[in-house]
């Protein structure tokens, strides 16, 4: 399982990456690999005002729909319009060209709120058992 | 894995897409050991099983199989099935494995005062089926002993390793390819030996998910979403199951000839979206304009096709190519156009 360091976990599965004050939001490979085949993605509007917390966007797969929960507050600033067209990138690539919102993070101090990789690896590796 | 009919089954092995892509490419290999095999034998087979199905058993030679239905006094399908004529007097019939049990207790009833016997050898056969461009000359590997005219819908008889089982020119994935039915004991032989087989032809197991988009493409209806009690085959655009000229009277008929009188008020159809949508879901409403006038049966994202697909009832008024209907997902409209079916037909066929 891939859990790069540079960035925090929420226990559903999403990342944020800080960069300056604008956070970047994806899914983890963990979720992505749960998910299997994602068929479609909706993205919250740009100028959207979200809560840590709150369902922002819907990632379909082939199962079922599942929602995307914000993992920071603040305004959501620019969406990965690539993923219309190609929401496979979050299997192939999630913590790169998967990403899928940026956010304007009113609070760096929320990230208190979520986990280190060392923590996520730990969450994940106790949901899988052999975290395969 | 998932469970379905009290059965574990593969879904997916690595990407249902990639899947689906390998068996229109190359070739792919399906457990489909929870399918339901039932043996008919006994001197007034014949005459009995055209009885009991719409299609005209009699002109079926053996060594042949034919795609037929189960239905009831309404004309509603019960089941959906292939019937392969095995010996002149002996049939083996594939159906659905949800419906397996109460198949052969219908025909058990059916066959009480008959000279045909029935059995259920669902527990102890197991099926694999070998699908796409590639899987004619990979079987032929295994098999080098299969007849030059081995034609679509043949079914031979086959050995590998002293024990004997069937193989059909069949699938469900609108590829050209073939099923085996065996007993249990040969399952994981057959299984890695064709895997071996087909490594250098880009032969990869295939979950049912992927089996799902690939029927789906090719508009092959599946008992509980386009086949019900519910629907006859004038509903599913399959009267070309019934023989209508046939002697023999069969469940059915008599509702089935008047509905044929009347027309039909749905019709299945297949669409496919115009721009990136969600999977269109079972049991999604079809909207036209503000009125609902169909419901989604089946519906997904087409890796060959590129774009979420679906089938669905809906007024048969409205039941021709190029008509725009809308579905609904979280409070947004997509946009999907009714298409010829099938939506995917293979050139290697």
């Amino acid at each position: 399982m891939n859990i790069p360091t540079d960035r925090f976990y929420s226990q559903s599965h999403e990342w944020l990456l800080l960069v300056g004050g604008i956070g970047v939001v994806g899914v983890t490979d963990y979720a992505q690999r749960e998910l299997s085949d994602i068929v479609f993605v909706e993205l919250p509007a740009i100028g959207t005002h979200v809560r840590r917390g709150e369902a922002v966007a819907t990632i379909e797969s082939v199962k079922a729909a599942s929602d995307i929960y914000a993992p920071a507050t603040g305004e959501v600033r620019e969406v990965n319009t690539a993923l219309t067209q190609n929401p496979g990138l979050i299997n192939t690539d999630p913590y790169g060209q998967g990403w899928l919102f940026r956010i304007d993070v009113e609070d760096p101090g929320e990230t208190e709120r979520l986990e280190s990789p060392e923590a996520y690896a730990k969450l994940t590796a106790s949901a899988t058992g052999s975290g395969a | 894995m998932g469970r379905f009919a009290g059965w574990a089954l593969p879904i997916v092995y690595t990407s249902v897409a990639d899947e689906v892509l390998s068996v229109r490419r190359k070739a792919g290999l399906f457990d489909i050991s929870h399918m339901g095999e039932l043996l008919l034998q006994g001197p007034d087979v014949q005459e009995r099983l055209d009885e009991l199905l719409p299609s005209n058993i009699a002109a079926l030679p053996t060594g042949r199989g034919q795609y037929s239905m189960l239905l009831n006094e309404c004309g509603g399908i019960m089941d959906d099935l292939f019937a392969y004529r095995i010996e002149p007097s002996r049939f083996l019939l594939v159906v659905n494995a949800a419906t397996t049990q109460a198949d052969a207790r219908w025909f058990a009833e059916k066959l009480a005062r008959a000279e045909t016997a029935i059995a259920d050898e669902s527990e102890r056969w197991g099926g694999l089926a070998l699908q796409g461009p590639e899987a004619r000359g990979i079987l032929r590997q295994l098999l080098p002993e299969l007849p030059e005219a081995f034609e679509r819908r043949a079914i031979v008889a086959a050995s590998w390793k002293g024990s004997g089982f069937w193989v059909a020119r069949t699938g469900y994935t609108g590829e050209d390819g073939a099923e085996l039915f065996f007993p249990v004991s040969l399952g994981v032989g057959l299984w890695d030996a064709l895997l071996r087989a087909g490594a250098s032809s880009g032969l990869r197991p295939c979950g049912l998910a992927a089996r799902d988009i690939l029927r789906l493409e090719a508009c092959l209806p599946l008992n509980g979403h386009e086949l019900s009690e519910e629907r006859t085959p004038l509903e599913a655009r399959m009267a070309w199951v019934v023989d209508w000229d046939k002697s023999a009277s069969f469940p059915g008929k008599e509702a089935l000839a008047e509905k044929r009188r009347r027309g039909p008020d749905l019709s299945l159809v297949a669409f496919a979206a115009e721009r990136p949508a969600p999977p269109p879901r079972a049991g999604y409403p079809l909207l036209a304009g503000e009125t609902v006038v169909g419901k989604v049966t089946s519906g997904g994202f087409s890796p060959t096709l590129e774009a979420a697909i679906g089938m669905g009832y809906v007024n048969a008024a409205l039941a021709t190519e190029g008509t725009r209907l809308t579905y609904r997902v979280r409070g947004t409209r997509y946009s999907v156009i009714l298409k010829p079916s099938p939506l995917y037909r293979s050139k290697n066929r």
